[in-house]
């Protein structure tokens, strides 16, 4: 559930732009034709019931599930403690405690982690709350109409027209078997302009459209700005229904139409969940509408085609991160492991045609392999997951140590062939050997040549951001071994190394014209 | 009187006038062929009806209070009250405005000034 809420959140959170630029756009396009306005409302839709966002370079929305994810704490770790609140029969500590030593991280991370997710917790239940509170009041509202309906008599012979004393404005009932009902004591005319609006609103499945929009309403019940986009969507939806009926009419039909409008408005304006009225809303909007409609012309229709797709690629895309990659020697991510963090003081920077290299100069006494090279690569998650496929694909190893809370599919310890490793390590560890090493996010992979080849393959090196002026002509000379590489996200979520030879470097160092 | 009846429900008085005095499952039927109602929505209306003072269902028997002459009397009392303020000339100028009347209503309306007279 937690899970479900999570996406949730994150289509809502997506949604919102979307939804101000919709509302916006009402604004000039009040001139032009309504049934677009439902086109506008069924992106929207989408956007609040499908997950997924697409990464694109166009695409200008952050990246909101890990924003989520981040505020959150990891989705694993909520479920974790999803499962343990739940489980109320067993000592909540004990069990916390549990698989806190189970998967290995410090007692204390977990523990953090438990309070963000017991807050998270705590909102989804409050969510879950609201929608049955929704879904109450749809029930309410429907068995309170289903009973008024019942004492109902067929209109003349007309099929699934019902004139009824309980209800006070003509509406349509029922998803399956919708029918019209009207209130008694209309006059004849009247009595044919609604019958003639409700037939549009069946034809265009408006309330099973209206139903969707209340369901979705029901499940972003928490997103003001939905509430926004559903009010404003009904109106849209009475707006396109009177637009097509008066689209035939003479001017004096046009007046009867709108008298019966008028007629029909109730004073009392309730939300009225199930039917799909006909003086319901915005009578005076509508008025106006029913005098001012005008055939669209072409280029018109083109602009809002054009409309449609800007909002439907923006809106269901989401900007590309922004990746750094950086290589460093086999020897300082040594020296980092050890040390822990590395610190920059014996860092060198040279620039050189506008771009910066820097150096780190850990020992004089080494080659010079102490470099470092940053280059940008999009997508880090995908790097790292195809890395590994990579890696086993070689039937190498790929070692890794999960520390503290870290993408879980990193911490499984994959090894391939079955082999005795213990002896192969340290030397695999300097030429062939993969070692994921998972620290706080941060992910450094040892690869060989020919596997950062096909990692330049599948992620394309894109800039350089800075190198030692030596590493250049390492490069050439081919003095420099190995050299590992890191990758940083620039959210600081997922940070790749890689272990690249001096070959792979001269690699990108072509790829990079250099 | 002052009390409103929807359509619906004066079609279902209209029934029992019509039949009156009429068994109360004999009219659950009747409605249920009529109006294709459930044995509930009978009653429902029914009972809407009873306590307006129209009809009374004693022991299974449905029968009227008010005659529906005298129901539609006390109608048209309502609504020149209503809307001429219980004037007749009033009624019957703003009702000629419209509708020519013919020589047979006219003949007629003088037979009931004469019989009055």
């Amino acid at each position: 559930m937690g899970l479900i809420f999570g996406k949730v959140l994150e289509m809502s959170f997506a949604s919102v732009l979307l939804i101000v630029a919709v509302s916006l756009l009402r604004i000039p396009l009040k001139k032009a034709p309504k049934w677009f306005m439902g086109v506008l409302w069924t992106i929207v839709a989408l956007r609040l019931l499908v997950p997924v966002q697409i990464q694109s370079g166009i695409g200008f929305m952050p990246d909101f599930g890990n924003m989520i994810e981040s505020a959150f704490g990891k989705e694993n770790t909520n479920n974790v403690a999803t499962y343990v609140s739940e489980d109320t029969l067993a000592p909540a500590t004990g069990v916390l405690e549990d698989i806190a030593s189970g998967d290995a991280a410090p007692v204390e991370t977990q523990n953090v982690a438990a309070k963000s997710a017991g807050s998270f917790v705590y909102l989804v239940v409050l969510w879950i709350i609201g929608m049955l509170m929704a879904f109450g009041y749809a029930s309410y509202s429907y068995i309170s109409i289903r009973l008024k309906t019942r004492i109902s008599i067929r209109y003349r012979s007309s099929e699934r027209v019902y004139v009824c004393d309980e209800i006070d404005t003509p509406f349509i009932f029922g998803l399956i078997k919708p029918a019209i009902y009207i209130p008694s004591g209309l006059d004849h005319e009247t009595i044919v302009n609604v019958l003639a609006h409700e037939r549009v609103h069946l034809k265009r499945k408006d309330h099973l459209r209206k139903q969707l929009g209340f369901l979705i309403l029901t499940i972003h019940w928490f997103n003001p700005f939905v509430w926004l986009a559903y009010v404003l969507f009904c109106r849209d939806i009475e707006l396109a229904c009177d637009e097509r009926v008066i689209s035939r009419m003479s001017v004096d039909e046009k007046k009867s139409y709108a008298e019966s409008l008028l007629s029909c408005s109730t004073k009392k304006r309730r939300m009225m969940v199930y039917p799909v009225a006909f003086g319901e809303v915005a009578v005076g909007t509508r008025i106006k509408g029913i005098f001012n409609y005008r055939k669209p012309s072409f280029y018109l229709l083109l602009m809002l085609a054009i409309t449609t797709g800007v909002l439907t690629t923006c809106s269901f895309t989401r900007a590309a991160d922004r990746v750094v990659v950086t290589p460093y020697s086999v020897s300082y991510v040594k020296e980092v492991e050890e040390v822990g963090n590395a610190s920059s003081s014996n860092t060198q920077s040279v620039t050189i045609k506008g771009i910066t290299y820097v150096g780190e100069d850990f020992d004089a006494d080494e080659k010079k392999s102490d470099v470092e090279v940053k280059v940008k690569v999009e997508e880090p998650s995908q790097v790292r997951t195809r890395i590994e496929d990579i890696r086993c694909q070689e039937n190498t190893v790929i070692e890794s140590h999960q520390e503290s809370q870290s993408e879980p599919e990193a911490s499984a310890e994959v090894k391939k062939p079955e082999e005795d490793r213990s002896e192969e390590k340290k030397e695999e560890t300097k030429k062939e050997s993969t070692t994921v090493d998972v620290k706080k996010g941060k992910t450094h992979v040892h690869v060989s040549t020919d596997d950062l080849k096909k990692i330049e393959s599948i992620a394309p090196v894109s800039e350089v951001v800075s190198a030692t002026e030596d590493f250049a002509t390492d490069v050439a000379t081919e003095t420099v071994d190995t050299v590992v590489g890191e990758v940083f996200d620039e959210g600081g979520v997922v940070d790749t190394a890689f272990g690249i030879t001096s070959e792979t470097l001269g690699l990108v160092d072509s790829i990079l014209g250099w | 009187m002052a009390v409103e009846f929807g359509e619906v429900q004066m079609k279902f008085a209209e029934l029992i006038w019509e039949r009156e005095p009429i068994g109360s499952g004999e009219l659950v039927k009747l409605c249920a062929e009529r109006f294709d109602w459930k044995k509930s929505t009978t009653y429902t209306v029914l009972k809407k009806l009873c306590d307006k003072g129209l009809f009374q269902n004693i022991d299974g028997v449905v029968s009227a209070k008010i005659s529906k002459e005298e129901f539609y009397t006390k109608k048209s009392e309502e609504f020149v009250d209503e809307a001429f303020g219980g004037s007749l000339p009033a009624f019957l100028a703003a009702f000629t405005s419209h509708q020519q009347l013919s020589r047979k209503d006219i003949e007629e309306i003088r037979n009931i000034i004469d019989k009055i007279q």
